[in-house]
């Protein structure tokens, strides 16, 4: 469906919220190759006639995996609000304003990416800006790992850049820690253990870990990391990269990262992930099986309500809720 | 006289209009010398101008007169009647179409027409261009003038001007190709902006701070400690109390290691890379370094330094993607020096060793091999007097006190580990006394013996005071206390520079950042380049030959686009500058594109600079393209300036009536043994080429004496 200037938009806020809006304007705005959703720029307008821009993120046509990734998109944007909590969004990830999920065109509405991807300029910044930016994006990594899933495809095309804050955005690859890793992202930027033939064990939040420091390296420096070892080449990113290319099992969490640059931990103490998603997350596949049957892989288990299949990994860890 | 072609263009002019121009150059006094005169004119306006022509060569100021004469001749059978006037003072080149065609020398050949654009003046322009340098000017006339006929038509082969169609898209993505690849060109040097502040000549400390006390202990305890190793090796250390050397020295080493410690921790937390923050300030503060004012950034000289790098690299044809290599080391060089990269140079000035010679010194060596000699000389010189061996043993044990003296009296000087040397000196003493009391058979008188004892005790201190010095001196030497004293002046040396580095570390960052926005806004504008280049590429051929004339344009262009980047290169984000550099590089080639569909390929573009051929280098590299369009064959397919239409009207049995062939004289070396006689040497740098004169039928033109009616009517 094409959204039109006049239209009518009926969703959810992060809250549940019922809103209504009418599209004033639009505006394409197009995503990373690759990427299964089809963005818009919309202005709306709503009831009380406030205006506001949005990014309308919509599945691309006839695709099942773009209904995947919307999903991924809203649920990553449910969970970051709802560890924010009352707490000042942080401006280091991307922000669900509403969505529409069991409608025949469904669609999720996020607040205007900020800058530009950091990959638009060739990961060039300015060198005043590289300590922002370090310490930006590892915010907003442990953001990520603090609601409990992990990005899984970081690269400079879904990291944005304004001049003094990193946002992450481009949740359409993330999943739940503790759900079976598999192959994604793209190279350079896949961490080892995403690769075909490597991929093994279950997601952690070390998972991001590796495409942050790459990422932290190239902009830092200008030059593709090829070996590990490059990075003891340049002392001021040795201490803070060091453990992140070798074995998973060494590798630093990001929390670390942030105690290497003396920086205390952005997520607040009281913030905690809402495992009433769950339920939510059941109910949200149930009724789009029922309208959408096609965008459902059979061969994937569903997760009707009070049957999630059990993790191969310690009994602890949370329950695999999506693929 | 100057040399100089003086060009007058009486196109589009009436016969007043021409005559009033005419007069108008005659009569400007700027206008010095007039000898050398290029009249271009309509060719249907020869007659309506021969009053302008008459009185051109009525004039004393005119001696040689070429006139290119534009335009097809009309009329059916075509015929041209040309003023007499004109006729007999001038060589006419006649140029019946603009654009001209590509065409071989011969009746059958076919022609090929070339790219024509809306407006502009095509192959006349390179024409007029050629007939501007004097010698290409005085050849052409003599030529044409022997020619048989009243006019003739040019063809031109010139090189550095693409032997194909003068397609801009062609020629674009050629030059544009060479200005990205790679491995084009070497970058110019792109030294650090140097900061108009003199270099700082020491570092100042606040006095009784933490450093300066901690300096200035350690110059003094260095200084007890160089005295004390002095006094040591003298007589009175050795017979009075036991020295304190090695208790100052060890303290000296302690200082040294405070100082050292002191630096270390200070350079460790002002770790900037980039700039002070307030924290660091007060650290540097506390220590007691005195901060000259912050070093502010002076956008002017980046601006100049970056400014020079990209103009020299364009010119030197140094591809855009080489100068953006060489503008992100500059920024590189340019990032601060943290505090803890000097950590290493500390370590170097004042070596973990040095100080460990001073704190923890080895005791002093042990006597020399050689003292028992000494021993068993004085013992037997002693065992000589009346008192027999008596004496003797006295001596012996005299001279082993000395030496166990010498022993306990040096730093760490302990007996028990130098035993066996005692007990070799003792024995000595015992020996000599025994072989003196067995080998005496008569007494001595009393002054012999008197004598002889004075000497033993003289020989006993004497050596004992020998071995003393020399190992005292030794083991001062070992302590390196000169060493010690020039690694406090390097230890401050270093704080100097690190001074330095932070005084200015914002201004060198302020300058990383302009660097990097240049950089970013140099690289896309070379990805602008290309995405043009790919859409005008799009299913063409590259041209065989390269077209400087583009290749230049296409530098400017680079210029241009870059120029609005460098004057606000101290702010805006890196996304910003490349943005509006794209944007703006996109703009003008767009620009160029419809700038030479309606004048022309070689027209000057808005953005473009007049090119200066003179300023233009001939490159090794150029030389075979200037001997082929110098040495063209004129038969050869040439620009020839006429339409397929007009090719009738030339007499082609009498083709070529004149060939002129020229070359840069700042080439000659190079070219003169490669070139036919008689070429002509011009002053531009890289003019070369073949300009052949194909005569125009005869009785196509024919002179006219005859004035017009309007010229009658005003008699």
């Amino acid at each position: 469906m094409t959204t039109q200037p006049g239209q009518r938009l009926v969703f959810l806020d992060v809250r549940g919220v019922q809103e209504e809006a009418t599209v004033t304007a639009v505006g394409e705005d197009p995503l990373p190759v690759g990427s299964h959703l089809r963005s818009r720029s919309l202005t709306l307008e709503y009831v009380d006639g406030t205006p506001n821009e949005v990014l309308h993120l919509s599945p691309e046509l006839g695709r099942s995996a773009g209904y995947d990734a919307l999903d991924n998109e809203i649920l990553a944007g449910l969970r970051l609000s709802r560890l924010c909590g009352s707490y000042p969004y942080p401006s280091c990830v991307s922000r669900l304003l509403g969505y529409e999920a069991h409608g025949e065109h469904p669609f999720a509405l996020l607040a205007p990416y900020r800058g530009e991807p950091v990959g638009s300029t060739g990961g060039r910044i300015l060198p005043t800006e590289k300590s922002a930016f370090q310490r930006s994006l590892l915010a907003g990594v442990r953001w990520v790992s603090a609601a409990g899933i992990a990005h899984r495809a970081l690269s400079p095309f879904n990291v944005h850049w304004d001049g003094m804050s990193a946002q992450i955005t481009g949740f359409s690859d993330a999943t739940i820690a503790g759900a079976p890793r598999a192959v994604v992202g793209v190279p350079p930027w896949q961490a080892p253990e995403q690769r075909p033939g490597q991929v093994n064990g279950a997601v952690t939040d070390k998972d991001d870990v590796w495409a942050a420091g790459r990422l932290i390296y190239y902009v830092s420096t200008g030059r593709d990391l090829v070996r590990g070892d490059q990075v003891c080449d340049e002392p001021d990113l040795a201490h803070l990269l060091g453990g992140i290319f070798g074995p998973i099992g060494e590798r630093p969490s990001v929390r670390e990262l942030l105690d290497r640059l003396n920086l205390a931990d952005p997520v607040p103490r009281l913030a905690v992930p809402d495992t009433d998603l769950r339920q939510w997350r059941a109910e949200f596949l149930r009724l789009r099986a029922c309208k959408h049957p096609h965008t459902v892989d059979r061969d994937k288990p569903s997760a009707p309500s009070g049957t999630t299949p059990k993790p191969s990994e310690p009994p602890r860890r949370r329950r695999r809720l999506w693929r | 006289m100057s040399g100089r072609v003086v060009r007058l263009d009486l196109r589009g002019t009436t016969g007043e209009e021409a005559l009033d121009q005419t007069w108008t150059l005659l009569s400007d006094q700027r206008q010095a010398d007039l000898t050398l005169l290029l009249l271009v004119d309509d060719v249907t306006a020869l007659k309506p101008h021969q009053r302008a022509y008459e009185a051109l060569v009525s004039s004393r100021y005119t001696d040689e007169l070429l006139c290119v004469a534009v335009g097809p001749i009309g009329g059916n059978p075509q015929r041209l009647e040309v003023p007499g006037s004109l006729a007999q003072a001038a060589g006419i080149l006649w140029v019946p179409d603009l654009w001209g065609i590509d065409w071989r020398l011969a009746a059958a050949a076919p022609a090929l027409r070339r790219q024509r654009g809306q407006n502009g003046e095509g192959a006349l322009a390179h024409l007029l261009d050629t007939l501007s340098h004097e010698g290409i000017f005085r050849r052409t006339c003599e030529l044409v003038q022997r020619s048989p006929g009243l006019m003739t038509n040019p063809g031109l082969r010139l090189a550095g001007i693409d032997g194909g169609q003068g397609d801009f898209a062609q020629a674009f993505v050629s030059a544009a190709a060479q200005r990205l690849t790679t491995a084009a060109g070497r970058a110019p040097d792109l030294p650090v902006p140097q900061s108009r502040r003199p270099a700082a000549q020491g570092v100042r400390l606040r006095e009784s701070s933490p450093l300066a006390n901690a300096v200035e202990q350690a110059r003094s305890a260095l200084a007890e400690a160089s005295a004390a190793a002095d006094e040591l090796g003298e007589t009175t250390s050795l017979f009075a109390a036991t020295s304190a050397a090695g208790a100052v020295t060890a303290e000296a080493g302690q200082s040294l290691d405070e100082l050292r410690h002191r630096l270390e921790d200070l350079f460790s937390v002002v770790h900037a890379s980039t700039g002070l923050s307030s924290e660091q300030h007060e650290v540097i503060e506390r220590a007691g370094v005195v901060l000259p004012d912050m070093e502010e950034f002076d956008p002017t000289l980046t601006r100049g330094s970056i400014e020079k790098y990209i103009d020299q690299g364009l010119s030197a044809g140094t591809s855009l993607r080489t100068l953006v290599e060489g503008l992100d080391r500059l920024q590189e060089r340019l990032m601060p020096r943290g505090g803890k990269t000097r950590i290493p140079e500390l370590h170097q000035a004042c070596p973990e060793a040095l100080s460990a010679r001073l704190r923890l010194p080895d005791a002093m060596v042990g006597p020399q091999p050689w003292m028992p000699v000494i021993g068993l000389a004085a013992s037997a010189m002693a065992a000589l007097t009346p008192f027999g061996p008596a004496s003797g043993l006295m001596m012996a044990s005299l001279w082993t006190l000395l030496v166990a003296l010498t022993v306990v009296r040096g730093p760490g000087g302990r007996l028990a580990r130098h035993a066996a040397a005692l007990a070799c000196n003792a024995v000595a003493g015992v020996v000599g006394t025994t072989a003196a009391w067995l080998g005496v058979i008569e007494p001595l008188p009393s002054v012999a013996w008197a004598l002889l004892l004075i000497a033993a005790l003289v020989l006993a201190v004497w050596g004992s005071l020998v071995s003393w010095r020399a190992r005292t001196a030794r083991w001062a030497a070992e302590r390196g206390l000169d060493t010690a004293e020039k690694a406090v002046d390097e230890l401050l040396a270093l704080v100097a520079k690190a001074v330095q580095d932070w005084t200015r570390a914002g201004a060198s960052i302020a300058a990383a950042d302009a660097v990097a926005r240049m950089s970013a806004a140099l690289d896309r504008v070379a990805d602008a380049l290309d995405d043009q280049m790919q859409r005008l590429g799009e299913g063409r051929a590259l041209p065989r030959t390269r077209d400087r004339f583009v290749e230049r344009y296409l530098a400017d262009l680079v210029r241009v686009a870059m120029a609005p980047r460098l004057r606000t290169l101290a702010s805006g984000s890196i996304a910003e500058h490349g943005e509006k550099a794209r944007r703006d590089t996109a703009e003008l080639v767009t620009a160029w594109e419809e700038h030479a569909a309606e004048h022309g390929l070689y027209s000057r573009p808005p953005f473009g600079k007049e090119l200066v051929v003179e300023s233009i280098d001939t490159p090794g590299e150029e030389l075979p393209e200037l001997v082929t369009a110098a040495a063209a064959d004129p038969h050869d397919a040439m620009w020839q300036l006429c339409s397929a239409d007009d090719l009738p009207l030339l007499d082609l049995s009498a083709a070529p009536s004149g060939v002129v062939r020229f070359a840069p004289e700042r080439g000659r070396g190079a070219l003169e043994d490669l070139l036919p006689a008689g070429t002509v040497w011009t002053s531009s740098g890289r003019h070369a080429g073949t300009l052949r004169l194909v005569p125009v039928r005869p009785g196509v033109a024919y002179q006219s004496w005859t004035a017009e009616p309007e010229q009658e009517a005003t008699r």
